[in-house]
């Protein structure tokens, strides 16, 4: 169980130590928004919708090394697919069908002609997606519902479940991220999750182990395109409300810096950095509200500087830690200095036939 | 002598008007050994660009078993069994050594992103049998008790021994090794010598090498052909070809 080129969490833990994180955690997700207050709720189901956009972000950024400033327009898609179709009275499900069938589509179709471009000719590429996507949001406004954006009702908590509306909400968005993130953690695990990493690291390289480069960042995109959608979809379940404003191309770029932030490459990295995006204003504003977005540039400047792998490898020592002490780690492989390399060892003698 | 596994006519490749490659012909028997020699700039390297894809020749053929390689998409060059290492190791620091020679069995893989995401039986089982083949190639080039070290903690010699693994993953016919007792001590040249020969009589390979140190070149190729400006000035043993006067010529200068 392992991924290319990226860290693993709990790789390096004992079986019993997986297995009880994991249960804990889901225990943990499962029990928060039954004593949270709806505030909260809301909150914590935006951070999710997030970190499924920054999931995506990072396959085409983290893995494939394609920098993309269109998230925000992916992200607007979906919120609107959801919203019209549940406006509708369709189904979520139905409505993120539609959501990733459209991101996806769009996102092709950007990414065919795009990728046979070179260097930064993609990123201007895709920064041109939310600069259209914002005026054609206000201009459709029989769909979208114009400027002023389009309230809708996406789901309720059912009469049996004895829970409120955000409780469910954060419930129903938690159940769909999860299996968003065990998906494409699947994929990004095996040979596609290579390929993906070795076109990062040379493409020259990529196409002499017979992997199709175009093709394989065309898949990037989509994927990006579609987990974009998707947490856009989910943004929706949780606020109930979309408008032209949510698409502006800052989002992308702030998508962008939170991803670093978080970390490259992990699976908590987008979950992190999505926490960073929507808590830490509160924190700031809580601290002093006039000078919010002072107090959050600082927590920037000062998370690149201390941690410059991003808040996961933080997380990611602490875990390597535990593993060193708990009872039932394999031993681990010794993190070698690198001014004491390992010698080749001899070779066998030559074989004889 | 049976037609050869690898045969260019007329390799030409040019930069703008910049000629880097002049009608090139080179044939390469199955299961031998060549060696690919010449000043630098001489165009070794592109030649081997040109047969792995990453350069496309402005004229002439290049064929892998009657297999014409120039007609296919160059993903696709690999599949016919084309493996090669790269001068300064193009490797992941931060991946083992075990992650990094994986990806040269991407040919060979058949389950689609979906069996993955879902964690199907038939995905699973091919990435069990895509490790353990990898484990026995790292175990064959003696590298195995490092299978969990980064590549960026290694030596450059282990380094070139992961490429190595890397390219044998695609189970090829052909290696292009390009300068790949770069950087190696003496001990470890001669242990490369010897992983050479052995893969070539153990894996049925043929290859054909980059390489500047002639004492590699003299006791492991059947062949050496010498490339000078992009032209093919010699061919024939090690020793006829380091007599060459042209060789000699343009390694050492003409005499005034």
């Amino acid at each position: 169980m392992s991924s290319l080129g990226t860290s693993r969490p709990m790789t390096g833990l004992p079986r019993w130590a997986r297995l009880t994180a994991t249960a804990l955690l889901v225990v943990a997700v499962v029990s928060l928004p039954l004593n949270a207050s709806p505030f909260v709720n809301l909150q914590l189901s935006i951070v999710l919708a997030t970190a499924v956009a920054l999931l995506g972000l990072d396959v085409l950024t983290g893995w494939t090394g394609q920098v993309s400033l269109g998230q925000s327009a992916f992200y607007g898609i979906g919120a609107y697919a959801v919203a019209v179709c549940t406006a509708r009275g369709w189904p979520l499900l139905v409505g993120l069908a539609v959501t990733v069938l459209i991101a996806g589509l769009v996102g092709a179709i950007i990414a065919i002609p795009a990728v046979r471009l070179r260097g930064y000719a993609l990123s201007m590429v895709t920064l041109a997606l939310p600069v259209v996507a914002v005026p054609l949001a206000k201009r459709l406004d029989g769909l979208t519902g114009g400027s002023p954006g389009l309230a809708t009702r996406t789901v309720s908590a059912p009469e049996w479940s004895g829970l409120d509306n955000d409780q469910w909400r954060f419930l129903v968005i938690a159940l769909i991220s999860a299996a968003v993130f065990l998906l494409v953690r699947n994929v990004l695990k095996g040979r596609h999750g290579r390929a993906l990493a070795t076109i990062r690291s040379s493409e020259v390289l990529a196409t002499a182990m017979g992997i199709p480069v175009q093709r394989y960042k065309v898949g990037a995109f989509v994927v990006a395109a579609a987990c974009g959608g998707v947490g856009g979809g989910l943004y929706v379940v949780a606020v109930q409300f979309i408008s032209p404003e949510t698409l502006i191309v800052t989002f992308s770029i702030s998508l962008l810096a939170v991803l670093v932030i978080g970390g490259l490459r992990s699976t908590l990295g987008p979950l992190l950095g999505a926490a960073f995006y929507v808590l830490v204003p509160n924190v700031t504003g809580a601290v002093d509200a006039g000078q919010s977005y002072l107090l959050y540039g600082l927590c920037v400047l000062l998370v690149m500087f201390l941690l410059p792998g991003g808040l996961a490898s933080a997380v990611h020592r602490v875990l390597a830690g535990a593993a060193r002490v708990l009872p039932g780690s394999r031993p681990a492989v010794p993190d070698l200095p690198s001014q004491h390399p390992i010698p080749a060892p001899p070779l066998p003698e030559r074989e004889v036939r | 002598m049976s037609e050869a596994l690898l045969q260019l006519r007329g390799v030409s490749l040019a930069f703008g008007g910049l000629a880097a490659l002049r009608a090139v012909d080179l044939d390469v028997a199955e299961r031998t050994i060549v060696g690919l020699v010449g000043p630098n700039g001489a165009g070794k390297t592109s030649l081997f660009n040109c047969i792995s894809g990453a350069y496309v020749p402005t004229e002439g053929s290049i064929t892998l078993g009657g297999v014409d390689l120039l007609a296919l998409p160059v993903h696709r060059i690999a599949a016919t069994g084309v493996a090669r290492t790269f001068q300064h190791p193009v490797l992941l620091p931060e991946q083992t050594v075990l992650e990094s020679v994986l990806v040269g069995a991407h040919p060979h893989l058949r389950a689609p992103a979906v069996a993955h995401a879902l964690g199907l039986r038939s995905a699973r089982r091919e990435e069990r049998e895509l490790r353990a083949a990898a484990l026995e190639v790292l175990d064959r080039l003696a590298i195995a008790e490092v299978a969990d070290v980064r590549t960026g903690d290694l030596p450059h010699g282990t380094q070139k021994r992961v490429e190595i693994a890397r390219a044998l993953l695609l189970r090829p016919r052909l290696v292009l090794l390009d300068e790949p007792a770069s950087g190696l001590t003496h001990s470890e040249v001669d242990e490369l010598g010897a992983v050479i020969r052995s893969l070539r009589d153990a894996l049925e390979l043929t290859v054909v090498l980059v390489e500047h140190h002639m004492g590699l070149v003299s006791t492991v190729t059947d062949k050496v052909v010498a490339l000078v400006e992009g032209r093919k000035v010699a061919e024939g043993s090690a020793a006829q070809v380091q007599r060459d006067p042209t060789v000699v010529a343009a390694y050492l200068g003409t005499a005034a």
